[in-house]
This record gives structure tokens, sequence and C-alpha cells, in this order.
């Protein structure tokens, strides 16, 4: 069905797939985890890790992790009871906050700041 | 005088297997309403052109539909109001996720059913005074905005939890609730919140405001919504 997109139902839908997405990746970042049992395939992951690719994943999952929270955040002080007039604006804050968190975040884990 | 083509989503449950689009093309003034148009397509064009309509001004909640892509009533729906990017075309459909009966009526019998879950009536044992059951103005503020709902299912009908969720009581039913359960008159509203605040009920609710866009009656449905859920969460409701 069609039906005319809306910044409530789209940040819903942004909220609804980096939920998903984040719990997805919760259960590999536990798999992954609980088999780097000795200090060799330690080093051998992480060596991995400095991979540019794994760098873009990694921006990639900051923009899941910064969108996810700051739309809870927004949905939060709904329920808290933040005037519902404010909700675009609030989307709005979201975005901007979220793009300078982006910028400042893919710096750091692209640009090798470690 | 401009022409203005009507595209209409009709169905004839007695003739089609599936709906089908069709285009009128009329004349009429910007400062038109879109139901007008209807009314003016089913007297010169097309007689069995079917939609609902009453009271014309807004008030009877009736001629609700999808416009252009988003719920609104065709007797508050002004030609020139309609956002310019389907040009002179006017785009109608059925209210979504309702059954559809004929062309634009939907059966709003889910809707109202929904809104009976709600205890839509005042209840109060103590014995009636002489004159009538008196409310202060400070209090009648407190439902002002919830009085004003004209049900035209709109805002019920918009809503994505309630398209993925057909138990959903919805926007209008919830907000039914709270008209009653906030007014001092009444002595239910225990009752009541414990009939909404349910999964099918109030925690359906995800802050989509997508009702707040269409409810013609601009009733910030959602933030009466989350002060029932944050009366839910003091008294301990699940
Ligand atoms: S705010 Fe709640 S009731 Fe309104 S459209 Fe969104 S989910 Fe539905
Ligand atoms: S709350 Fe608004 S959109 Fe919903 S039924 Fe009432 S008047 Fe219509
Ligand atoms: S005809 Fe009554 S609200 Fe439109």
């Amino acid at each position: 069905m069609r039906y005319k997109l809306q910044t409530g139902s789209f940040a819903w839908l942004i909220h609804r797939a980096t939920g998903i997405a984040l719990t997805l990746y919760i259960f590999v970042h536990l798999y992954v985890l609980s088999h780097l049992r000795d200090t060799a395939r330690y080093k051998e992951f992480m060596g991995l890790m400095k991979s540019p690719l794994v760098r873009l994943g990694e921006a990639g999952l900051l923009a899941l992790v910064v969108a996810h929270a700051l739309n809870g955040i927004r949905l939060t002080l709904v329920d808290l009871g933040a005037p519902t007039r404010i909700q675009k604006l609030m989307f709005r804050i979201a975005v901007a906050i979220g793009s300078l968190a982006m910028i400042f975040g893919s710096v750091q884990l692209i640009g090798g700041g470690r | 005088m401009d022409v203005y083509t009507y595209r209409i989503k009709r169905f004839d449950p007695e003739k089609d297997n599936a709906p089908r689009w069709e285009e009128f093309r009329i004349e009429m003034e910007p400062s038109d309403r879109v139901l007008d148009g209807l009314i003016k397509i089913k007297d010169s064009l097309d007689g069995s052109l079917t939609f609902r309509r009453s009271c014309a001004h807004g008030v009877c909640g009736s001629c609700a539909m999808k416009i252009n892509g988003r719920n609104a009533l065709a007797c508050q729906t002004l030609i020139q109001d309609l956002s310019s990017g389907t040009g002179p075309t006017i785009v109608l459909e059925p209210l979504p996720a309702l059954p559809v009966l004929k062309d634009l009526v939907v059966d709003m019998e889910p809707f109202f059913g929904n809104n009976e879950k709600a205890l839509p009536y005042l209840i109060n044992g103590e014995p009636a005074p002489e004159r009538e059951r008196l409310q202060s103005p400070e209090d009648q503020q407190k439902i002002l905005q919830a009085i004003t709902c004209i049900m035209c299912g709109c805002c019920t009908s918009s809503c994505p939890s309630y398209w993925a969720d057909k138990e959903y009581l919805g926007p209008a039913a919830l907000l039914k609730a709270f008209r009653f359960i906030f007014d001092t008159r009444d002595r239910a509203g225990d009752d009541r919140l414990e009939r909404i605040a349910r999964i099918h009920g109030l925690w359906r609710c995800h802050s989509i405001y997508n009702c707040v866009e269409v409810c013609p009656k601009a009733i910030d449905i959602t933030g009466h919504i989350s002060k029932l859920k944050r009366l839910a969460i003091k008294k301990k409701l699940p």
C-alpha cells in the first residue's frame, strides 16, 4: 500500500531498520568474541581489524548506533511529555547532532586515529 | 474555472474482482472543495460513483478518504491546498486498512468496534444532581481537544501500527478512552485504563505521528496517548 511518508513514519522506519540491524550485529559480535580464546588468534583478528574495509564497516556501525540512540532519545522525550508540536524539530536536531557525530567519528575510525 | 482530473480508485463488488482506476475530468474553481468535485461527477458524469458525505462542513466525519496519498476529509480539503505534486490531478482512494465496500466507501465496523472497547460513554453510579453533573472550566480544558474528535477514522486508518495489527485499538479509540479517563465526572477510569493498557492497546503506539498529521480537527493524538502511557505506568499497569 502506498501512503505518504512523513517525518514521523520515516523516523520510525529508520528506527526499526537500525534496531534489527543492531540486534543481528550483537549476535555476530558475541560469537566472534567468544571464539577468541588464545593470544595468537586474538592478534590475528586484530590485524584483520585494521583493514580499510573493516574500518568502513565500523563507521557504518557507528551510524546505526548514532541513529538509533538519537531517535531513541527523541521518542523517550515524547513519552516523558515533550510536546508533539516539536517532534519534527527534534528529528531535525537529531539529524544535525548525528551528522556531526558521524563526521567526527568517521575521521577517527577511517582516518586511523588510533 | 480550470479543468482538473479526478483519478479515483473504484471497486464494485458486483462487477469487479479487483479495484480499478478511473479518471474523470471536470471544471472546478481552485477554491472548491474536493467533495464538490465528487458531487459534480456523480451528478453529471457517473451516477454510480459511491462515496459517503453528510454534513459537508467537517462535522460528521463521514467523508474521510485518502486524498493524494494522505487521509483527509473531502469536504475540508480545498483543491488549491493540495500539494502541487500531482498537478491538476486529484487522486482519491478509500481509507487504507479498512475493508472496501464500494468505491470510496469502507466498512467502518472494525473502527467503531474498537471504539466500543474503550467504553465510550459516561459511567457514574452516583445519583445524578437535579440539573446536571457540573464540571469546572479548568477540568473541561483537560479534555477539550479529545472532545472535538468527530470519529472520521482518518487517524486510525493512517496508523502503520494499525496496518500491521488489526487488533490494535488505534488512536481514535485510545483518544476516546482519554476523553473519559480524564473527565472528572466519570468514575470508570481505572477499568478503562486496564482495558487499553495492553499489547494491542497503548503499547502498540510507537509515536509515529501519522495520526497527528491527518487529524482534521488538529488534535494532538500522540500527545494524548503518551499521557495515557504515563498514567498507566504510574498505576503500574502491564
Ligand atoms: S502516533 Fe501512535 S497511534 Fe498515532 S499513528 Fe503513530 S503509532 Fe499510530
Ligand atoms: S482523532 Fe481526529 S482523525 Fe481521529 S477520528 Fe477523531 S477527528 Fe478523526
Ligand atoms: S461530509 Fe461531514 S465531515 Fe465531510
